[in-house]
């Protein structure tokens, strides 16, 4: 069940494996989404066998499934199969807003109560939902989508830094070998006027283990090519190489495929 | 002549040993390297390394740093598994307390102190910058610290804090992306005198710095190209650039409908009807 050969061929070629822990950024801007490729790498690892844990910030969970529908596989099924595990930050904080939950496990009771860890109660929900899988050392992948939408909520840089670290100590619990219990999947949005998001996006940058950005291209838009996909790898067991490796690609989403080839070789350039 | 001070820096071979070392990168570079090979050098002469990480989890660090090669002569503190106290774990470092208090006092013997906080940006969440940077102050002007080594990333913290931690440290080693990496180092002596200096450099997997040199350059070099006819040529394979000949023509060039003045400007008006308008000047009853 592989989505896209191209992307799996391009990070395969890259040296960048998903299943071997770490933490993996995917960034994207105000007119790039990174949807279909997230879609992507959660169909690899059901694949894999291996669980998932999505936590949905700026979208519903429907709307992912829709683009799995588009792209060729039920995602709809694989939830109630109880393959992934799905958080909804939207309903949520709706119920928060509608005032119908219980304000003890609320992770957005901090809207309503100021707190001074206030993504604590988030960081437990995920915990607990990562939990069976922690005790039988299953390896699973968290995705955390849409982590900038937490600064709309009046949450500093800060407060996700302290979060994300905590997201990702929980794939670091691994077994004595060293083994990773999981790979932490982070898409933050970068808006280049934005102060806070960047920061928020360099910070993780520097904890990354692996950072793909889907840029626009500077020069307009275009009916071939619909953006940059740009892999930074850096060797976190290498650290006398200091600078990571970078490969460019351009993209082109189609129907159910995301095409990749390298910059100036699109079909409408040659 | 040009001078290299990065290698004296990172084998201790600077004497005095610059008391509190300032160690940045940004997101496309890292310096985890250079840390690890300071550090490797002064364990290697017997100094002993009190080792606090709030960044990488302890079995990370230690697969570089580990105790089996200098037995005894390094004490790991984990700000990284549980900074604010969420998971209950009594033998982590919570981040909200001052550098005095995270690092307890040990008996080393005639060892020389050697305290590392990687990383310094992680803490800035957890503390108002101010404090922080009166507590490094206060810390590393203790008589029986060696060295503190503060690493930070320059892209994560406010500029105003590099800028604090600039002016406290007796020695500065930024780093820039390039092949081989570049860096900026500055070194203040004692009696006053600055040494600033521009080198490149590469580490032996070993982490022992293998080549450095010195560069010249007028600017410091950038993080990002914010030159847009660098990015468009890049990313093209047609020539999007102009030549300084091109430029100027272009420049030169007069627009058809561009109206030429030659006498300078002009105000043209028209009054309407029931405007009062008289050659009087106005201010004409200021005494100016």
């Amino acid at each position: 069940m592989n989505m896209f050969d191209s992307v799996t061929n391009a990070l395969e070629s890259c040296g960048v494996c998903i299943d071997e822990g770490g933490l993996l950024l995917l960034s994207e801007t105000s007119s790039t989404t990174a949807c279909g490729l997230v879609c992507h790498v959660i169909t690899s690892e059901l694949a894999n066998n291996h669980h998932v844990c999505f936590v949905s910030m700026q979208h519903t969970w429907g709307h992912y499934c829709n683009i799995g529908n588009k792209l060729g596989v039920n995602l709809r099924q694989l939830t109630s199969d109880g393959k992934i595990q799905v958080i909804e930050m939207l309903k949520l904080l709706s119920r928060t807003l509608d005032e119908v939950t219980d304000s003890a496990d609320d992770p957005f009771d901090f809207i309503k109560t100021p707190s001074v860890h206030p993504l604590h109660k988030l960081y437990q929900l995920i915990r607990r939902t990562l939990q069976p899988w922690l005790d039988k050392n299953e390896f699973f992948i968290l995705v955390l989508d849409g982590i900038s939408f937490l600064l709309n909520l009046g949450l500093k840089s800060a407060d996700i830094h302290n979060f994300i670290n905590y997201c990702r100590n929980l794939t670091e619990m691994g077994d004595l070998s060293g083994r990773y219990a999981g790979t932490l999947v982070v898409v933050t949005q970068l808006y280049e006027k934005d102060d806070e998001t960047s920061i928020v996006s360099s910070k993780i940058i520097h904890t990354s283990n692996t950072y793909i950005s889907l840029d626009s291209l500077k020069t307009g838009l275009s009916r071939e090519v619909h953006g940059n996909f740009i892999i930074n790898v850096l060797n976190r067991k290498l650290p006398h190489i200091c600078s990571p490796e970078v490969w460019t690609f351009q993209y082109k989403m189609e129907d159910k495929n995301m095409k990749l080839f390298a910059p100036g070789t699109a079909s409408g350039v040659l | 002549m040009s001078t290299v001070i990065l290698r004296k820096i990172l084998c201790n071979s600077e004497s005095p040993t610059p008391k509190l070392l300032l160690l940045t990168d940004s997101s496309d570079v890292s310096g985890r390297g250079v840390l690890y090979t300071l550090l490797k050098s002064h364990l290697s002469i017997g100094n002993y390394v009190q080792y606090l990480t709030t960044s990488n989890p302890l079995h990370v660090v230690k697969t570089f740093l580990n105790d089996e090669e200098f037995p005894g002569k390094i004490k790991f503190y984990d700000g990284f598994s549980d900074p604010c106290g969420w998971d209950s774990k009594d033998s982590c470092v919570h981040l909200n307390k001052s550098i005095n208090e995270i690092f307890s006092s040990c008996d080393t013997g005639q060892a020389k102190r050697i305290f590392v906080i990687d990383k310094v940006d992680d803490i800035v969440n957890h503390q108002d910058t101010h404090n922080l940077i009166h507590d490094l102050h206060r810390f590393s002007a203790d008589d029986t610290v060696e060295q503190v080594v503060v690493y930070c990333g320059r892209d994560c913290v406010p500029e105003s804090f590099i800028i604090s931690l600039n002016h406290l440290s007796s020695a500065v080693i930024h780093l820039y992306k390039g092949n081989p990496t570049r860096c900026k180092v500055i070194l203040k002596k004692p009696s006053g005198k600055i040494v600033k200096t521009y080198e490149e450099f590469t580490l032996s997997p070993e982490l022992k710095v293998q080549e450095t040199r010195a560069v010249q350059l007028e600017k410091e070099p950038r993080g990002e190209s914010t030159d847009e006819d660098a990015v468009l040529a890049a990313q093209t394979t047609f020539n999007l650039t102009l030549t300084e000949e091109q430029r100027k023509s272009k420049n030169k060039l007069l627009l058809p409908h561009t109206r030429v003045q030659s006498s300078g400007g002009q105000i043209l008006y028209t009054p309407d009807d029931e405007d009062d308008w008289d050659e009087e000047d106005p201010d004409d009853d200021l005494n100016i």
